[in-house]
């Protein structure tokens, strides 16, 4: 019995199971097909600093990862818990405000102001929206449309705390373009691994539970509100991260890190990759990162580009870019496995 | 402190009644369809660009202004629905994220074709009269003198025709209105273009008062959705009363505070509403464990 669903979860992951303990790799082919799809595209980001080393593409490049790990985030939300979030600029803008009250204001050290950014800005964050929990999603897709709108105004009203249009200047900003450039990497590739180990455990299928049939998984006896302030939280602490990590990088914050353009391209970038796939959202977020860069023209319509994007995708193709690449891949474990 | 109050008194009772008809529309469209329109605020600003280009533009008549300007956002309401909408019926998520991607698109595209600064449209009737020792412009009494005349006809229009009653019964029970031989989906194509004429109206009458600007849209979509959810999604009486408690605090707020913090009354309602009834101060309780 145990034998069988072990055999059963091995064929699931795409691996044939020859032996009881062991995976039998047949053929050079069969572990490149296995292991290039994984392990290629991170060894390429890493080295991508030594093949160009044009300062602008790096700055492109960092903004990608910028957009990845909030698009990742949003997917945890989105994707697989099924709460929308239509303002996820607000954790970005809440981690970077925090970030540089806590190092422009206080001197606390970038090593520290960072993480702390993203610990306060994701606390903020999910205590705004906690009262949307208890309800369904829409509720909380409806919040949090309006949340980075009101904290816009708020930041307006409050100029001589808070900066106004001027925002907050002068962080510490140790790091040059390469290194920033492996900060954002890295950022991307750790949270990926954390968020990916996060969702496809049992806190994962409770989450899906959730997204799927909310009055069961009361009914199961799992208190759903906890584990959607938990989830929420997860998801603010990376967007928080990197919105703190951009403000030191631009040594500013100003209310343009509300912006709804942050909570739409994120929205944009998930959907095209692939909602609830991890993986997809960070490949839309270079897609559409490195595309609007490259035709210089699209820079001005971006917003408008975004949408017609998204309907066109959520109306005629839903299913998004990373899994219909998956399917592709899919077929080629004929050629490489010996039968 | 009294001016303060007939201050608020006055222009209060003016923006409760221009939000009023932008929520009753989005709580309509929920209502009859389920969904929750986020290209809501879009409609608002489509009729405002449109009086402006009729009326300021090309010189028309007011009256033709108005009209076209109607016509045309009902038409962009029906087509949003027909072409977009028709397809992904029933996918909540997808709904809401395909009506803010509209939203984007259309205020954008307004982006491209007017100039991005805001734009002014002269009053419709000049003049002023006076409340006691306060003057208040004729435009101001104009938009709720019109607004109660267009509440009225939008009663009318659900209690007696026969359009309206079959919308009612889509709202109630899709499945069994089918079954009386209407057509849901017609219906709540019908629902859209009268919500779309609603937010469209209330965007002609407050023009004049405030310059034309793609942001108003915004801020009406933001508005709106915290009336509806103040009132209780899909209740069109409790989306009336809610208008009036946020116009009259949005007033006391850029009174008393400033007017960049009023936006921050809807996002207050919202998260108080949720935490102590999340049905709406007028929601049914079993409706909103069952539906929303």
């Amino acid at each position: 019995m145990a034998k069988g669903r072990e055999r059963i979860e091995r064929l699931d992951r795409g691996i044939r199971a020859r032996t009881r303990d062991m995976y039998a790799l047949m053929s050079y082919a069969e572990i490149i097909y296995l292991i290039g799809p994984r392990i290629i595209p991170p060894i390429l980001l890493l080295v991508f600093p030594l093949i160009i080393s044009d300062p602008y593409w790096l700055l492109v490049m960092s903004y990608a990862a910028f957009y990845g790990v909030a698009s990742i985030s949003w997917d945890i939300l989105g994707g697989f818990t099924g709460l929308v979030s239509f303002g996820h600029a607000l954790f970005i803008g809440f981690g970077g405000y925090s970030a540089a009250i806590l190092n422009a204001w206080y001197g606390v050290p970038i090593y520290l102001s960072i993480p702390l950014g993203a610990l306060i800005g994701a606390g903020l964050g999910t205590l705004v929206f906690a009262p949307c929990l208890r309800t369904k999603g829409a509720y909380f897709s409806l919040a949090s449309l309006v949340a980075p709108l009101v904290m816009i105004g708020v930041i307006y009203a409050s100029a001589e705390i808070l900066g106004g249009e001027e925002g907050i200047y002068g962080m510490a900003n140790p790091f040059n373009d390469v290194q920033w450039y492996y900060i954002f990497t890295i950022t991307l590739l750790v949270s990926f691994l954390v968020i990916r180990k996060v969702v496809y455990g049992k806190f994962g299928l409770i989450l899906q539970a959730i997204r799927d049939n909310e009055p069961a998984v009361k009914a199961s006896g799992i208190n759903v509100v906890k584990y959607k302030l938990i989830t929420l939280f997860i998801s603010g602490v990376f967007a928080s991260f990197v919105g703190a990590l951009q403000a030191h990088r631009l040594a500013f914050v100003g209310p343009t890190f509300f912006n709804l353009l942050h909570s739409v391209s994120i929205i944009a970038m998930s959907t095209l990759g692939g909602i609830a796939t991890i993986v997809g959202p960070a490949l839309g977020a270079y897609i559409l990162v490195i595309l609007t860069e490259y035709l210089r023209i699209l820079q001005d319509v971006r917003m408008l580009l975004y949408a017609i994007i998204l309907i066109i995708l959520l109306i005629f193709r839903p299913e998004g870019l990373f899994r219909y690449l998956e399917r592709i891949y899919n077929t080629f474990e004929r050629k490489v496995v010996e039968e | 402190m009294y001016e303060a109050l007939v201050i608020i008194l006055i222009y209060g009772t003016v923006l409760g009644f221009t939000l009023a008809l932008v929520a009753i529309g989005l709580s309509l469209i929920y209502g009859v369809a389920r969904i929750i329109n986020f290209a809501h605020g879009a409609f608002f600003a489509i009729s405002a660009y449109s009086l402006y280009y009729f009326f300021v533009s090309i010189k028309l008549n007011l009256i033709l202004s108005i009209f076209f300007s109607l016509v045309i956002t009902a038409l962009v309401g029906g087509a949003l629905y027909r072409i977009a909408l028709d397809r992904i019926r029933g996918m909540e998520l997808n709904e809401m994220i395909v009506t803010l991607a509209c939203a984007i698109a259309t205020i954008e595209i307004l982006r491209e074709i007017f100039a991005p600064a805001p734009l002014g449209v002269p009053t419709f009737i000049p003049g002023q009269i006076y409340i006691g020792t306060y003057i208040v412009e004729m435009q101001r009494v104009l938009i709720v003198i019109t607004s109660v005349i267009s509440l009225i006809l939008l009663w009318l229009f659900i209690k007696k025709t026969k359009y309206g009653i079959a919308m009612r019964a889509v709202a109630q029970d899709e499945d069994a209105a089918m079954l009386m031989g209407i057509n849901p989906e017609f219906m709540s194509m019908l629902a859209m273009m009268v919500s779309a004429i609603l937010a469209g109206f209330a965007g002609i009458i407050i023009a004049p008062t405030q310059t034309v600007a793609l942001e108003n849209a915004w801020y009406a979509l933001l508005n709106g959705i915290a009336i509806v959810i103040l009132g209780g999604l899909g209740s069109l009486w409790g989306s009336l009363v809610a208008a009036f408690i946020i116009g009259y605090a949005e007033v006391a707020v850029a009174t008393f505070l400033s007017s960049h913090l009023k936006t921050v009354i809807a996002l207050i309602a919202i998260l108080v509403v949720l935490v102590i009834k999340p049905s709406g101060i007028f929601g049914k309780h079993r409706e909103l464990e069952e539906r929303v």
